[in-house]
């Protein structure tokens, strides 16, 4: 299983590469007005609107610091409804994709929110698997009420002119 | 007249009373022999009366007819014509005259019988005669009617002549009657004013001597008074007064007396008062001059100090004159010292400087290396975001080639391979630009450093100016200096001079205190003379009783 590796506070994450349509540079971001803090903004990607979620502010509770290393990872999202979004997913240390085995550890695996997964080990390096497609999904989810009401403006927006 | 005014003025009065009554008595005397010699019926009345009564025997009476009635006698009996104009001119001449004393006689006498006499009664017959002459006996005589003019003067004009005849002896009769009365007046006024004469001559006589009597004694008396007056200044009695009475000479007399005494009182008050404060005025300047002899002589013991003391001047000065004379030498030395320095300041100087233009150099040197560290940087930061671009790239193909399945597999290889190149750039750069930042680092402190060490040589250049001017200050001094001791070794002779001028000076000043301590010696004795010649003064004026 081909994931791409992400760091949050010093942790390593992994998200399967099914999910993943393009890894890019971190592009200055419209702001989004009323959002939760983990609302980075949104952008433009092939005229399609895109918002962009901080995973260092929705994990770590911190924001992610700007450096080159720090990149959007453009993923396939599920919304509430059932409708997909294409959204960006700003972390640190993205610079790697690799290859992991897809047996998890035994145990349980630790984590409250239904966007994590397994934890898997390679080369004595613990990775957990993030589910990307659920981020927006799941009760107690901050910013699953925005996304809720942002739904029908994205149906609508589909043919409208995408903002520059 | 020597005996004259040694007589007494009482004496003198009763000359002059005297006198006087004998010259009454001799007029008197003459008077009454004059009145004597022309009284009425007295030898020169008689004269008189006499040759009027001559007078009038002789001359025909203008007031009395009796010529123009023998005038007409005359013109009655004249035989030649030739005669009457003459007659007639001069009957008429008489009747003229006759008017003409009427007229006078007329306004003369006053009214009584004697006046009615002469101008009524014997004036209306003598007209008539007139008339008569002159209407009708002249006109016969000239028609030579000798009958009627004949007739006529026996007749109307015998007539009327006698009338006025008998009229003009009344006249007489009461004129001799009126005379008689006349003289008789004039006998009695004489002897009445005679005895009045004699009357009033016993009674000036009377008059004139108590007159005299009271001058005199109101005269002697105020004299006396103003005798006594002096004879009391005399005696020195100025305290006495005086009474004056009236505004006379003598009474001014008095009053100056009065007057003179006064002011004579005053004066000598005040030259008692004067002399009572010359006395204390003299006995104060014997006092002063006593104190003047004291400080005289302390003035001169002074003196005798102040020579000594310039003695001692002169001699200190003399020792200041070789130390200034030192002191110059030692300035001398200090000022080429002082030279010396400034030219091995000058040396330094131009070391600073040359050090001052290395450390730019330097600095500019650094500035150089600094940019260069930077281009470095810059190609650095090139090569990492190409490093970050390959990363990118790499992860973005792995994605990729995993999607491609079986396909992408290689691919997958490929992209690996690229990512650990990405990597190993990437760890070069990160090494580059360490060492980049730690020249950087050690440049800008070089540059810190070369700036402060650039600082601290331009502040010794700046201080080596200043110690130079400082020492060219000195020098400047130094040299002024010579010439100031100069002066002062100038002022230090004439100083000694003028002490042992000075010193000559009080010598003779102290011989100078000295006579003058004898003068006020002899000063004090004549001030001495002086209040014993006050004391006799003030003797002297006690002599006068003054009123207080």
């Amino acid at each position: 299983m081909l994931v791409v590796i992400l760091r949050v506070d010093e942790t390593r994450y992994a998200i399967p590469c099914q999910r993943i349509i393009e890894v890019i540079p971190l592009v200055s971001l419209r702001a989004l007005p009323r959002a939760p803090v983990c609302v980075e903004g949104s952008f433009v990607y092939r005229g399609v609107l895109t918002p962009v979620i901080d995973l260092c502010q929705l994990m770590g509770g911190y924001a992610c610091p700007r450096r080159l290393s720090s990149r959007i990872i453009l993923t396939d999202c599920v919304l509430p409804s059932g409708s997909g979004i294409q959204v960006g997913l700003l972390a640190e240390h993205v610079t790697e994709a690799r290859h992991l085995r897809a047996t998890p550890l035994a145990g349980a695996s630790l984590g409250s929110a239904s966007y994590l997964g397994d934890v898997v080990q390679e080369d004595g390096t613990l990775f957990q698997i993030v589910h990307a497609e659920r981020i927006l999904v799941g009760s107690g989810n901050l910013f699953a009420e925005f996304f809720s009401h942002a739904r029908l403006a994205t149906g609508e927006t589909d043919r409208a002119t995408p903002e520059p | 007249m020597l005996g004259f005014s040694q007589w007494k003025l009482s004496m003198k009065l009763a000359v002059l009373v005297a006198m006087s009554l004998l010259g009454s008595v001799i007029f008197g005397i003459l008077a009454h022999g004059t009145l004597a010699a022309v009284k009425v019926n007295g030898p020169l009345y008689a004269e008189i009366v006499s040759g009027k009564d001559l007078i009038a025997d002789v001359l025909p009476p203008p007031a009395y007819i009796i010529e123009s009635y023998l005038l007409v006698h005359e013109i009655e009996e004249a035989t030649d014509p030739a005669e009457l104009p003459g007659l007639i001119q001069s009957g008429t001449r008489l009747r003229q005259e006759y008017e003409a004393r009427h007229d006078h006689w007329a306004g003369a006498l006053a009214d009584g019988s004697l006046r009615r006499a002469l101008v009524e009664l014997s004036y209306e017959p003598a007209q008539r005669f007139f008339q008569i002459r002159d209407s009708e006996f002249i006109p016969a005589v000239q028609r030579g009617d000798k009958v009627n003019a004949t007739e006529l003067l026996h007749g109307s004009l015998r007539a009327s002549y006698d009338e006025h005849r008998r009229a003009i002896d009344q006249v007489v009769k009461l004129a001799t009657l009126g005379n008689s009365a006349h003289e008789a007046d004039a006998a009695e006024v004489i002897e009445q004013k005679t005895g009045l004469l004699f009357l009033v001559a016993f009674l000036m006589a009377a008059l004139n001597i108590s007159l005299a009597v009271a001058i005199t004694r109101n005269l002697t008396r105020r004299i006396s008074l103003g005798v006594e007056a002096a004879r009391q200044v005399a005696g020195g009695n100025l305290s006495a007064t005086i009474y004056v009475d009236g505004d006379d000479e003598t009474g001014a007399l008095l009053a100056a007396i009065k007057g003179m005494t006064a002011s004579l009182s005053s004066l000598i008050s005040r030259v008692k008062q004067s002399s009572v404060a010359l006395m204390s005025t003299a006995t104060q300047i014997s006092a002063t001059s006593k104190e003047q002899e004291s400080t005289v002589n302390a003035f001169s013991a002074s003196t005798a100090e102040i020579a000594a003391a310039a003695k001692q001047i002169s001699a200190t000065s003399q020792e200041l004159l070789s130390t200034m004379t030192e002191v110059r030498s030692v300035a001398a030395t200090s000022a080429s010292l002082a030279e010396s320095g400034t030219v091995g300041l000058g040396e330094m100087d131009l070391t600073m400087q040359q050090l001052s233009s290395s450390t730019g150099s330097i600095s500019a040197k650094l500035s150089v290396i600094r940019e260069k560290a930077n281009d470095i940087n810059l190609v650095v930061t090139t090569i990492t975001k190409v490093a970050d671009q390959t990363n990118l790239l790499s992860v973005n193909a792995a994605i990729e080639a995993e999607k491609a399945g079986e396909y992408g597999l290689g691919f997958l290889v490929v992209a690996r391979e690229i990512r650990r190149l990405a990597d190993q750039s990437a760890v070069a750069t990160l090494d580059i630009e360490q060492m980049v930042r730690l020249m950087q680092g050690a440049v800008s402190a070089g540059v810190m450093e070369m700036d402060k060490f650039t600082e601290e040589v331009r502040r010794g250049v700046k201080s080596v100016a200043q110690i130079s001017s400082q020492l060219a200050q000195i020098i400047e001094q130094v040299q002024g200096l010579s010439g100031r001791i100069d002066l002062v070794n100038e002022g230090m002779r004439s100083q000694s001079n003028g002490a042992s001028q000075i010193s000559l000076a009080m010598t003779q000043l102290t011989d100078g205190a000295r006579q003058t301590a004898a003068s006020l010696r002899e000063f004090n004795s004549a001030t001495g003379n002086l209040r014993d010649a006050v004391g006799g003064l003030k003797q002297e004026i006690s002599y006068f009783t003054v009123a207080p």
